[in-house]
Order: C-alpha cells, then structure tokens, then sequence
C-alpha cells in the first residue's frame, strides 16, 4: 500500500523523460496516459488514506535520517487528490489542441515535472525532501510561463527570481531549523524546536513561501506569470502551482514552529489586505485573464487569512479543515476559470471583455462551467467555496475575530463584483447594442467546454462532501 | 415504502422545475415548440401535484422531509408543511400562467432559450426556499435565486438594463450576506436550528440567556430579507429593476423575489423566534413601525409615477409591507392576514402586470396619461386591470379587501389601534393612484397614440393575442375567486389560518 | 564581545553577502545584473549554511550537504536564467520601438 507514495512522487518524472525522448507530436498521447496514470495514483493515495489512515515510505528500506521518508496524512492526501484532479482535467484540456500549450515546445514534459514536484511537497516527511521538491517545482514552473507569448519571457525571468529567493529563505530556514535541532524529520524537529530557536526561521520560511504564493505585498510578479502564460499553463500555475508553497508553510506552521501569535497576525492582517486589494485590482482589469489572476491574489489572501485562527487552541482542526476546503475550492474553481479562459481566448482571438460580448450562445456548455466555478469563487452556497467560508465564519465568531468577519464578507462582495463583468458579457446579448458587435467564436473542441465545466460541477458539489473533507484531512495528526 | 416515497417528494417538486430548465439549455434556440410544451407540461404537472397534496398535508399532518448531510452538524432539509404547500402552490399557478404569457410575449423575439432556462430555474430557486427547514436550506436557495435572476432583469442587454441588474445584483447578494452571518452566528450560539412552527427551542433558551445576541441576530435577518422584501430603505433596486421584460416583472413581483423575501420574515418571525417571543424580545415594534413607514412611503412615490410599471412597483414596495405589518402584531388574526396576503397581493399584482405589458405590446403605451379610453380600445384588459386595481385598493369582495379586513381586526386585537390609521391611509393612496387610471381607461374618450406597434390604429377594439390575454384574465379571475370564497375550506384564508394557529400554539 | 571563530565569521558574511545582494536585486535594472545578484543571494544562503555546519567538531555534514544540494539548484536558475536573459532580448529588440512603450505601461500596471 505504502509503494504508492514513490508511485505518486516517480511516475510523473517517468513520464516527463518519456515525453522529452519523443518528438511533439507524440507528446500529448504520451502525456496524457502518464497523466492519467498519476491521476489514478492520486485517487488511490486518497481512497487508502481514507480507508487505513497515515501512509508511510521508505525509499529502498533506509530509514531516516539517511533515507527518503515519505509520508501520508489526511492534509497531504487532500491535496494530493486536488492535484490528480486539476492536473488530469488539465491535461485533457492540453491535448485538445497544439494551441493551448504556447508557441515552443516542453509543456508535456514541464508539467509532468510540476506534477512531480507538487508530490514531492505533499509527501515529504523531512525538511530536505520538501526543499527539493519545491526547487523542482519552481524551475519547472518558470519554464511553463516561458513557453508564452510576447512578455513571457520577461514574466518567466521575474518568476525565477522570486522562486529562488523564496526558496533560498526557505533553505536558510531549514539550515536554522537544524542547527537547533539536529535533524530534518519534520515531527521530530517540531518536537524540539523551541520558540526561542524557532521564530527566526519561522520568519524566514514564511517571507519566502508568502513571496512564492505571491502574497500581498509580495504578489506584482504574479499577474504577468498567470495571466501571460499558455491557456493550459494558466491553471495548473494559478491551481497548483501556488498551492505547492502555501501547503509546504502550513505544513510547517501546524508540524515544526512553535505558536507564534505576533507572525501569525502578521500573516492575517496581510492575507486580509490581499483579500481587499486583490478584488479592487481585479475590478480595475478588462482582461478576462487578468481578472482570473488578480483573483488569485484575493483568494490567496483567504488562505494566509486563517492562520490568526490556526493558532488557537481548541479550534486547530475546524481551522485545518477550513483552509483546506478553501484551497481545494479555489484549485477547482480557478482551473475551472482559466481553461475556460483559454479556450475563449484561442476561439476569439482576444481575452478582453469587449470581445466576448453574447459568447454564451454558441459556447453555452463552456459558460455554465465559468459560471458554477464563480458560485464558489465568490462563496455562494452550496459550493464548496461557500462551505470553507462558513467554517472560517464559525470560528471567527467563535473567537470574537469580528475583522475576519468583516473581511470574508467584504470579499465575497468584491469577487461578485470582478466576476460579474465577464459572465455578464458572456451572456449578454448583441442584438440590442450596436457598439459592440457579437463575439466571433472559431468552433471549439469538446475537451475545451467539457473540462471548464466538469471542474465547475466539481467545485460547485464538493460543497456536499464537506464532512467528507473535514473527516479526511483529521486523519493523522491532532 | 411510505416513508421512502414521502422523502422523495420534495426532491421530485424540486427536479420538476430544475430538469425543465436543463433540457431548455440543451434545446437549441430554434425548437420553440418542443421548449413550449416542455415548459406548459411541467409547469402544469407540479399544480396539479401540488394540489394533490394539499389535503394530505393539512388533514393528516404528514410532512415529507429530506436530509443531506451538508455542513459540519448542520444538514441540508427540505420539508413540505402548510405553509410551504401555500407558497409553493401559488408559485406553482403562477408559473404557469406566466409561462403562457411570456410564450405569447417573446413570440419571435431572439434569447428565448436563456430567457426560459433561468426562468425555470427561479421556479426552481423559489420551491427550494419553500421547501427549505433550515436557515442554512432556505440561504442555498435564497443565494441561488438572487443569481438566476440577474439574466432575467438583465434580458434586453441595453446598458440600463445592465446597469439595473447589476444593482439588482448587488442588492440581493448584500442582502444574502446579512442571512449568512445572522445564520452562522445562530449556529455558533444556540447550535444547528430548524424551522418549527412556533418557534424553535434552542432559539428561545438562546433569548432567555443572552437577549442581546437574539436580538441582533433577528435584525440582520431582518435586513438581509428585508432587502428583497424591498423594505425601506433597501428597496431601490425594485423600481429600476423595471426595465425586465413584463412576464419577468410579472414574476419578481408576484412570486419569485420580493415574495422569497417576505416568505423569509414570515420563516424568521413565526416559525424560527415564534411571534410570541419576538413580542417579548421587543423587536416587533420596531419592524412594525418600518412596515408601515414603508406602506405609506411606497403608495406615496407610487402616486408621483407616470411611468405605468413604476407606479406598479412602488405600489408592490408598499403592498408587500403589508405582510411584514402583519407578522409583526401579536395577534393569530393579523398573522392569517400576513400570510393571506402573501397570495393575495401576488395574484392581483400579477394581473396588473400582465395588463401593463399587454398595453404596451398592443398599443405602444407605457405612461398613465395614454390610458384615457383603453376600456373601449382593449376591454377585456381594462376590466382585468380594473380587477387588479380594486383588489389592491381593498374593495369588498376582493382579495385585497379580505387581506386588508384580517390586518386591520388583527391590529384591534393585538392592541396597535393606530394601524388602523395607516392601514385607511394606505388604502386612501392605494385609491388616489390607482381608481384615476380605472377613470381614465372607461371614462375618457380614446386619446390619440402616435408612436407604437399597432400599425392599424384606427380600428376601435384591438385586443392582445390569446396567450397574452387570458393568463390575465385568469389571474384576474383568481384575484376575485379567492375573495369571494374565502370562507370554504382549502381557499388561501383558510390555510391562512391554519397556519397562524399552529404558531400560537 | 563576539568571538570570532571561524564559523561566525563564516555565518555574518554569509548573512551580510545575502542581505546586500538582496539589496541589489531589487535595485538593479539590468537583467544580467539582476542574474548576479541572483547568484549572490544564492552563494550568501549556502555560506550561512556552511557557518552552521562549522559550529560543531567534527563538522556537521548535514548542512553541508544541504550546501551542495544549493550549489547544484544554483548552477540550475543560472543556467534557466541566461536562457531566459537571451529570449527576452528576442522577445523585445525587434519591436522595441513599436511595442516598447506598451510593455513599459504593463509593468507600470502591474506594479
């Protein structure tokens, strides 16, 4: 059982090798099926979680400290089952056509690594693993956003070098965190981390992850990265890619540091101004893909949001279970808006919202996916976007966090606000109105309604699985 | 077996609006035919269900229940009880009268698959929050319907119907987040609650220990429904929401979302709090005096209108109200009349609407001032009009008057002689913008109308096309039935009355 | 007074070498000055951690292996980065003078 972690961590790398010794023709058959088979993977991760609890591996039978131990709790599992979903949807979205992977070639191989590298954050049990991932993830994403169009290679550079100082800090962290503590094990190194050894590389670490995560005021580098990228780069960038630094953080924050109230208020108050200035950003963009990346500065915001709340005794696993239905909601209902972007994108030849004006009549299925997938961005019931929402308010009023309140509200006004100004054009009718003419869409193929809409739906019914989540991500710690 | 079927029923009603509305969505825009009998056929199939049931469920007080598990400790429910049944009935007529009028209506006119798809899914929206026995249910609907009717009001795509929507828009979803933090902050201190008539247990042990908290609580809900209640001062987004084509108008006003609102107050007032202890909290009064303040100030702004839907609106701003003013005397009689109203001022509001979209489709006219001499130009609409208009005004033996005769008994016997004041003064208004209308239409000679679509004007009688007519001549009928029968049983006040007699228990 | 053994000393440089080179990447415009400040930063974070493994006797080799690791990452981003460097130039010299001033409004927009 336990063989599916180096399965989870090896197969993508496999595939990524197979992809780059075959021409770009063969790319996308060979991707896809190594996809799909990470993608199964993944869901077994999950069921056997679910089913038997924590999953523990070593590689080739060492034990730590000289082995690579991997490692399977509820947490990782959620977010190793959010990966085989986006990714895989991802995928198909790709190999519906040559347009959606950028100009160059090297999508099929840079994403089965990104793959890669997402695992090998989730199941890392020590610190040097997780380090290695997350630089394997970093270089891997930096070649996605440069196989753009014009500006991506600037993108990709401004990328790289936040990638890399954030991972330097997180590098000088670790350093820290072993030399108080003499060992990489993550339990083992929270067990004898002491505040006073701990909150420089708290500092640290966190400086660098909310840098990768692109949180405010570290978040320029993201919309040209996002934004400007290929229409099947976007979401695993914006879904994934930023998830793979905030869950390496929180893991973190809940296994190695101790308490520390003043930086986890640091973090809230920022994540609280991310909500708020991500969504007026988003609300001053035209670009339906701007709009879709400056949202994700606001909803990154929501996950920096609970840390305030993660430290209080008593409320931890609520508090877990919150911010890990929001970053799930997020990932499906964010790849649900970026791959229905790209399609609209290739179909018309523009992303601005003036050109996508009465889009709905001939794209209905592709609009109902970008649809479902603003219900939960937003956080309307019964998503599961609304369903994380409503933890974070229990135990925001449970504790008397009353500005937490406000903000949750204040940003679920605000993400109605951007959202509405692209789904209103889409549906809109030309017929009336002779300043805009009606969008000319190019037939698209069905893997590009398809996939928006079937990661809407998902996000959209995942509302209904929440105990399911809540029960998933208490196994193996607390 | 019985229990099992009796599960299902809710999920059936609900699938019986929404499966419409997804096969709408995957018709393509030119099978008219196949969305028209889709659309009648379903519509009539959940009348006919829902009247099936009506004996069962008020005779044997049966009430199907379904249970998801949804939140941490909460579920999703779904319950048909009496008032439910009332609510979802009146959608479920209404429905499909408006169904019929808005096939008449958009006859020809391009969008029709969006315009049907989203209306059948504010069907659906509507009998979810009937249906609804919790506060977390009712708030997964109450959002959803906030949603599906942006395209409706937004239909016509003109900038000032987009710019109305978007307030609409951000209204109701204003009004959605005051409902979700009353909700949440519920649930934190008194645990997961549902709908009980009277009023809940935990919700009572909550006022008696902390009535500070019960009562904020009650005013966010207050505002969060009162919103699409259209009480003062949230109700702005109703006249602007005018630009709607009239079937949608027609629906908003009737059923759809002003009712969702008030059907939340009556929810929070009878069935969560019970009036008894929302008397005791002291928080009647003030939503008392709101309720009447808006009474007068609505049929005021509504005798300022020329424009014929925004006097209609800002005469549904004020009828509505009626309702709140109801709930919000302690006293079983004014409660029935709350609650009558409810289908009262829906089916004669309906009407008026239907009249209103009839003249202009017929005869281009959408100012008072061109209504002198309708009465002989399009008769059968003016009496329905002229139904619908004494019927609000309160003119025995109409609906409107059986409302307006149970709220003023209920304010003597709740001790609020007072209201009987604003009750005669809104009904003075109520006379002072509609009865010049119904002067105008029959005593008037025909004014000359220079632009519209009629291109053979000089034709005395022109009447609108059948399926444009009769729903409002139907409606118009209903308006006087349930006024002239309302003392059998099964009739709108008798259910009414059962109803408020099982929150006073 | 601090004592000045050889791993402090290697500790303080490390941290003032990255602190400037910190400094200067934010500052600088050049790209290829950027790179190096990049690179800088990179080599400051791998002296920390050779100081840290010096605190001990005999010295520790786990931070030194970390190092290494950082060395080879290093070698990596500089390498991806003068890739990147040259496809920038690509990207924009042609069209420099017609789209020129479009990029400077991006940048300005996403700052």
């Amino acid at each position: 059982m336990s063989a599916l972690l180096p399965a989870a961590v090896l197969l993508p790398v496999i595939t990524a090798l197979a992809c780059l010794a075959l021409p770009r023709r063969a790319q996308p058959i060979s991707g896809f099926l190594g996809g799909l088979a990470s993608a199964a993977v993944n869901a077994a991760v999950v069921v056997a979680v679910t089913s038997h609890g924590v999953l523990e591996h070593h590689m080739a039978g060492w034990a730590p400290p000289l082995g690579i131990a991997l490692r399977a709790d509820g947490l990782a599992a959620a977010f190793v089952g959010l990966t085989g979903a986006v990714g895989f949807a991802t995928l198909v979205f790709a190999a519906s056509a040559e347009a959606t992977t950028g100009r160059r070639t090297g999508f099929w191989p840079l994403a089965m690594l990104t793959w890669s590298g997402l695992m090998g954050i989730f199941l890392a049990a020590d610190l040097f693993n997780a380090y290695v991932a997350l630089e394997v993830l970093g270089l891997s994403a930096v070649g996605m956003v440069a196989l753009g169009g014009r500006g991506a290679p600037r993108a990709a550079l401004r990328y790289l070098i936040v990638a890399v100082v954030g991972s330097m800090l997180l590098l000088t962290a670790i350093g820290l965190v072993y030399a108080a503590t003499s060992t990489l094990d993550m339990d083992l190194a929270g067990q004898r981390l002491t505040a006073e050894d701990g909150w420089l590389p708290l500092v640290l670490a966190a400086t660098g992850m909310g840098l990768k995560t692109a949180l405010v005021p570290m978040h320029a580098w993201l919309p040209p990265a996002h934004a400007g990228s290929p229409p099947a780069v976007s979401p695993l960038m914006s879904a994934l890619v930023v998830k793979g630094s905030f869950y390496l953080i929180l893991r973190l924050w809940l296994d190695v540091f101790p308490r520390n109230d003043a930086v986890a208020l640091v973090l809230g108050v920022l994540g609280a101004v991310a909500v708020i200035w991500g969504g007026v950003l988003a609300l001053a963009q035209r670009r339906l893909k701007r709009i879709v990346a400056y949202s994700t500065i606001s909803q990154v915001g929501y996950l920096f949001l609970a840390f305030p709340l993660l430290n209080l005794p008593g409320h931890q696993p609520a508090m877990v279970s919150a911010v890990v239905a929001m970053a799930l909601a997020h990932g499906l209902a964010k790849a649900a808006m970026f791959t229905a972007a790209g399609a609209l994108m290739l179909g018309t030849g523009t992303d601005h919202v003036d050109g996508l004006v009465g889009a709905a009549r001939s794209e209905g299925v592709l609009t109902a996916g970008m649809i479902l997938s603003a219900v939960s961005l937003i956080g309307l019931p019964m998503s599961l976007g609304f369903t994380a929402k409503w933890q974070y308010l229990e135990v925001a009023l449970q504790t008397g966090a009353w500005w937490i309140v406000l903000v949750l509200l204040t940003g679920t006004l605000l993400a109605a606000g951007y959202l509405l100004r692209p789904l209103a054009a889409l549906i809109r009718d030309s017929d009336t109105h002779e300043e805009v003419g009606q969008a000319e869409i190019g037939p698209r193929p069905a893997a590009q309604r398809w996939v928006p809409l079937a990661l809407g739906a998902m996000a959209v019914g995942a509302g209904l699985f929440t105990t399911d989540l809540t029960a998933l991500t208490s196994i193996g710690w607390g | 077996m019985m229990q099992q079927l009796l599960t299902a029923v809710p999920l059936i009603l609900i699938a019986l609006s929404a499966a419409p509305a997804l096969i709408i969505f995957m018709l393509p825009e030119r099978a008219n035919r196949t969305r028209v009998t889709i659309n009648v056929a379903a519509a009539a199939l959940k009348v006919g269900l829902m009247a099936a049931m009506v004996p069962l469920i008020l005779r044997t007080d049966v009430a199907p229940e379904l249970r998801i598990p949804f939140l941490p400790g909460t579920d999703l429910v779904l319950r048909i009880d009496s008032l439910s049944l009332l609510f979802t009935l009146l959608s479920a007529l209404l429905w499909l009268v408006t169904t019929v009028y808005a096939i008449g209506y958009l006859a020809g006119r391009p969008n029709q698959r969006r315009f049907f798809g989203f209306f059948a899914l504010c069907v659906t929206a509507t009998v979810g929050i009937a249906f609804a026995g919790n506060l977390v249910t009712f708030l997964v609907f109450y959002e959803m319907l906030s949603l599906v009717t942006y395209p409706l009001v937004a239909h016509y795509g003109t900038s000032g119907a987009l710019a109305a929507a978007r307030v609409y828009l951000f209204y109701a979803l204003g009004g959605g987040l005051l409902v979700l933090a009353a909700t949440a902050w519920l649930t934190i201190v008194a645990g997961p609650v549902e709908f009980s008539p009277g009023g809940a247990e935990a919700v009572a042990a909550l006022a008696r220990d902390h009535p500070g908290v019960a009562i904020a609580i009650f005013g966010l809900l207050v505002a969060g429904f009162g919103v699409k209640a259209a009480l003062f001062p949230f109700h702005s987004w109703l006249p602007r929401a005018m630009v709607a084509p009239a079937p949608v108008s027609a629906l908003l006003h009737a059923v759809a979302v002003v009712k969702a609102g008030a059907f939340g107050l009556i929810r929070v007032i009878d069935d969560l709090y019970g009036v008894e202890l929302a008397a005791g909290l002291g928080v009647l009064t003030p939503l008392l005096v709101v309720a009447c303040f808006t009474v007068l100030y609505g049929s005021v702004r509504a005798l300022l209108q020329d424009d014929i839907k925004k006097r209609l609106a800002y005469s549904t701003v004020s009828q509505v109200s009626y309702i709140a003013l109801g709930l919000s005397m302690l006293s079983v009689v004014a409660t029935t009349g709350g609650v009558v109203h409810l289908v009262h001022q829906g089916l004669s509001k309906i009407t008026l609407f239907f009249c209103a979209g009839l003249v202009a489709e017929v005869w281009g006219i959408k100012k008072i001032s061109q209504l002198d001499g309708l009465g002989r130009r399009m008769p059968l609409t003016a009496a329905a009009f002229t139904a619908g208009a004494l019927s609000m005004i309160g003119i025995p033996p109409m609906a409107g008057f059986i409302s307006k005769w149970q709220l003023g008994a209920g304010a003597l016997d709740a001790g609020q002689p007072w209201v009987i004041g604003v009750l005669i003064g809104s009904a003075l208004l109520n006379a002072a913008y509609f009865l010049p209308v119904v002067v105008r239409m029959w005593f008037r000679p025909p004014a000359e109308i220079r632009e519209g679509p009629v291109e053979n004007r000089t034709r005395p009688v022109l009447e609108a096309p059948a399926t444009l007519l009769w729903p409002a001549v139907a409606t118009a009928c209903f308006a006087i039935a349930v006024g002239l029968f309302a003392g059998l049983p099964f009739s709108p006040l008798d259910v009414a009355g059962h109803i408020a007699e099982r929150v006073y228990r | 007074m601090i004592e000045l053994s050889v791993a402090s000393l290697t500790l303080w440089t490390g941290a003032l070498l990255t602190g400037l080179a910190l400094v200067r990447l934010l500052t600088v415009e050049d790209l290829i000055a950027r790179l190096i400040a990049l690179n800088l930063t990179g080599g400051g974070t791998l002296l920390i951690l050779v100081g840290l493994a010096a605190r001990t006797e005999p010295v520790d080799p786990v931070p030194q292996a970390l190092a290494l690791t950082g060395i080879v990452i290093t070698v990596a981003f500089t390498g991806v980065g003068l890739i990147l460097v040259r496809a920038v130039d690509d990207d924009e010299r042609p069209s420099r003078s017609a789209d020129g001033r479009a990029h400077g409004h991006d940048e300005e927009a996403n700052a």
